[in-house]
Parts: C-alpha cells; sequence; structure tokens
C-alpha cells in the first residue's frame, strides 16, 4: 500500500525516492546555472560521475549554438515573464558525443517568492533525433530520385515525339518505354536502390509481352549485378528489342524465337560482361533508313551507361545484338 | 562523341565547339539533339571528369554544359578549369544542389531543361539576368 501505512516511506522520503529513482533525468540548477542536485538517470545521460558535474554549470555542457536560447530563456523565467520553458537542444557528454535533451524548465521560489532555483527535467530524445535526421535524409533522396525520373521521362518524350513519327504510333511507343522504365523501378525499390540482378530486369522487362510462356524467348545467363542507371537502361533496351521482335523480326511469325544469353567473361586480368540477343526463324531482316529511338538507345546510350560497346547487326538470320562491358564497378553506382 | 548538326540556323552570337558533361547519356543525347535544333555547331559529350579533361586539353571548346552531380564525382573542379581557360559555361542539375562552388558564379540551369533556356544560355553573356529560371550557384 501506498502512504496509507505508518510503517511505509515518510513524505520526504518519497519525494526523494521520486527524485532519484525518475525514469528521466531531473536535476535543481542553481539561477547560475550550476547543477546543485542531479538524479541516476541524469548521470547516466551526460556521462559524468556525480561529484564531476556539481563541479560544472549547465553552460560548460550545452552545445555553444543552443546556449543563448536556453539562457534568454532562463532569464524570462527568472524575471517572472515565463512560468516555465521547454526546449529541444544539444548537451556535450564527458566523453565528447553530443546527444539530444528534452529539457523542460520550472521555477522554484523561497519563502519571500524570490526566485530560489530551476527544476529540470532532461530526457534524452537522441533517438528520436536521429530517426527525424534519417527520414530527412530519405526525403532528399527521394526528391533526387523523381527529379532525375522525370528529366529521364523528358529525354524518353523527346525522342518518342519526332516530327516524321505518326502521333498515335509514338504515344502507343511512348507508354511501352515508361512500362519499361517502371519495371525497372519495381526491382530497384525492392532492393533499395543498390542496384539489380540482370535476369530479374530482363523477366521484368519481358513480361508484358508474356512471351516466356510460349517458349519463343529463352534466357540464360550468370548471376550479374547491375548498378541503378544501368538496370534502367537495359529494362528500355530489352522493350525495344522485343518491340521490333514482335513487328518485324522473329516474334512476328508463328514460329521464330529469340535467345538471349549473358556471361561474365574475364579479358586481361577483368571482368566483363558479354550479352547477346539472337532472333532466329524470323523473316530476314533489314536495317532501317533511319535511325529511330530504338537503335539510338542500343547503340548510342546503353553502351555509354554501361561504358562498353555494342554491336547491333542486321543478319539475314534475324537480328543480333551484342554488348561487350566492364564488370568492375558496375555494381555501386 | 562528336557530332555535326546539318539542321538549325546559324546565328553570329551562337557558340561554335559545345562540350556536354553528363553522366546518363539518354539526358545527354537529348541536350545534344536540342542543341543542335538551336544552332550549327560541334557538340562533345563526356561522361567522367576525366573524359571530360581529356577533351578540354585536346580541343578548342567555347561552352559548355556541367551536370553537376557525375554519379561519384562532381564537375566543380572542372567549373575551375574553364574559369581558368576563359571557357563560358552552365551548370545544370535536377535539384538544389548543395556543393560548395567557392569563388566560380555561373548559371545553374534546372531539369528538365527547356529549349528556350538552353536558346538563353547559349546566347547571353548573362542569362541569370534574362530569365528568373536561371539562377546562381555558390
Amino acid at each position: 500500500m501506498y502512504h496509507s501505512s505508518e510503517d511505509m516511506l515518510t513524505n520526504l522520503q518519497l519525494v526523494d525516492a521520486t527524485f532519484e529513482n525518475a525514469a528521466i533525468g531531473i536535476a535543481h540548477v542553481g539561477l547560475d546555472g550550476s547543477w546543485l542536485r542531479v538524479n541516476k538517470r541524469l548521470l547516466e545521460t551526460l556521462g559524468y560521475e556525480h561529484d564531476e558535474l556539481l563541479g560544472l554549470t549547465f553552460q560548460d555542457i550545452t552545445h555553444p549554438d543552443d546556449l543563448k536560447s536556453d539562457l534568454d530563456q532562463l532569464k524570462a523565467l527568472i524575471a517572472g515573464k515565463i512560468l516555465y520553458y521547454q526546449m529541444e537542444k544539444r548537451y556535450i557528454r564527458k566523453d565528447g558525443e553530443l546527444i539530444w535533451g528534452n529539457l523542460t524548465v520550472g521555477l522554484q521560489r523561497d519563502i519571500n517568492g524570490e526566485p530560489d532555483f530551476c527544476i529540470s527535467l532532461v530526457e534524452d530524445i537522441s533517438k528520436r533525433k536521429a530517426d527525424e535526421e534519417h527520414l530527412k535524409t530519405l526525403i532528399n533522396e527521394l526528391n533526387h530520385r523523381v527529379k532525375n525520373t522525370l528529366a529521364t521521362v523528358q529525354a524518353v518524350a523527346h525522342m518518342s515525339f519526332r516530327k516524321d513519327e505518326p502521333i498515335a504510333d509514338a504515344r502507343g511507343d511512348f507508354t511501352g518505354r515508361l512500362q519499361a522504365l517502371s519495371s525497372a523501378h519495381d526491382i530497384l525499390t525492392d532492393e533499395k536502390w543498390t542496384g539489380a540482378n540482370f535476369r530479374e530486369v530482363v523477366q521484368r522487362a519481358l513480361r508484358p509481352f508474356d512471351l516466356e510462356r510460349a517458349r519463343r524467348v529463352t534466357l540464360k545467363g550468370d548471376r550479374v549485378r547491375l548498378g541503378a542507371r544501368q538496370a534502367l537502361t537495359l529494362a528500355m533496351a530489352i522493350n525495344e528489342l522485343t518491340t521490333n521482335a514482335i513487328k518485324y523480326g522473329a516474334l512476328s511469325n508463328d514460329a521464330g524465337t529469340v535467345s538471349l544469353h549473358w556471361t561474365k567473361v574475364r579479358r586481361d586480368g577483368d571482368t566483363f560482361l558479354q550479352f547477346e540477343w539472337a532472333e532466329q526463324g524470323g523473316p530476314a531482316c533489314i536495317a532501317p533508313e533511319r535511325s529511330g529511338f530504338g537503335s539510338t538507345l542500343l547503340t548510342r546510350i546503353l553502351p555509354g551507361d554501361f561504358q562498353g560497346e555494342t554491336k547491333l547487326d542486321y543478319r539475314e538470320t534475324g537480328l543480333n545484338y551484342t554488348l561487350l562491358a566492364p564488370l568492375e564497378g558496375a555494381g555501386d553506382q | 562523341m562528336t557530332s555535326k548538326s546539318t539542321g538549325g540556323t546559324m546565328n553570329e552570337k551562337m557558340p561554335e565547339k559545345i562540350l556536354i558533361v553528363e553522366d546518363e547519356h539518354m539526358l545527354a543525347f537529348m541536350l545534344e539533339d536540342m542543341i543542335q535544333s538551336l544552332c550549327n555547331c560541334d557538340v562533345s559529350h563526356a561522361s567522367t571528369l576525366a573524359d571530360a579533361r581529356g577533351l578540354v586539353d585536346s580541343q578548342d571548346f567555347d561552352f559548355a554544359f556541367l551536370d553537376i552531380n557525375l554519379g561519384k564525382e562532381n564537375s566543380l573542379p572542372l567549373a575551375k578549369e574553364l574559369h581558368e581557360r576563359n571557357i563560358r559555361f552552365v551548370f545544370a542539375s535536377g535539384y538544389d544542389s548543395k556543393y560548395d562552388a567557392k569563388n566560380i558564379t555561373a548559371p545553374l540551369l534546372r531539369k528538365p531543361l527547356g529549349l528556350e533556356e538552353i536558346r538563353t544560355a547559349l546566347l547571353q553573356d548573362r542569362p541569370d539576368e534574362t530569365s528568373d529560371r536561371i539562377g546562381r550557384i555558390g
């Protein structure tokens, strides 16, 4: 039972126990800022021994950028302009580490009504502050990604809607390209934007065409890790190649097939990615008269983003596209 | 990569040899295409600082577009070198950058880039005074 039995603690002992054992830092602080009485939790929070802290003032262990605000409010409290104040501030622990505290300060007056000392509560909010920082970082990163994506979409639109392209065709192509970008985004999001696996990027980019099930397209390859930019570009390249194969190439009839093959190869001590898109069984293929988005992407943009070399070969037996690119550092872009 | 445009109108104030420093090749290609729709000029592209320095050392550029963030590096050291060589340039970025541009001031174009902003940047010595979408960095 609490304070009904005479065997239990006296009122004064109860107050002492509350002060000492509260799970939040509590202190009596002199009007000049010196620590008069502190509890265990505060000592733990600030990393000081009892006698060390009592030899200091709160000014000594307050981050310089937070000191003025604290002192201004203390002055207003002593002057009776405010009844209490609360602020989030940084303390410098004995070991030099900065911690965030949520400080609440009230005033104790003496028998004559004159300010006597302050009653300060200090709650360690370092974890919440770290979480807030992390959230801020995430929001900034999100902003960067959205802005990058908008710039990419602008480029895709710029290259899709050309003077010599019928608008209805361009619109369809543009939508397909956005879907390819979106498919790569899904994978990158799952992977927290650390990169993506080659196979997954290819599979996701092929999914809208529903070709794997029909055994028209076969995939075979090593486990290869791609950077974010490379994953986005590869997804769009697969979309261009597949769309082209359906319109004009091996997938335009009932018998043609496409095989995708990627391997890691060693050359002169370095690891390279070798990728081949090979069409077979389709109509004889002829190079287009002008270079559109697809061939620009395949022969200029993709080799650039992979820092490698590509070859787009319009063979009698079917379109053949190859990439040879260094793999070192590919995963950390 | 260097290519010469066949179309476009000639303008005496337009630069003749332009360097694009941009690590995303799709954006570089688009910018090149947009520039060539505006002027009859040589456009070269570099995606890393090292490539860009190689080009600047071997060719005479009179204008450069610098994407600020180049993956693991940024283009500010190159800006300093262009400044010392008296080559006019603008920065391009998709977001408010927190890079320290030191004593270098140059116009900052925001991505997505508009054709008119590119034209203004190419034509004007001080494009930041003619368009409120162009600010300064530094």
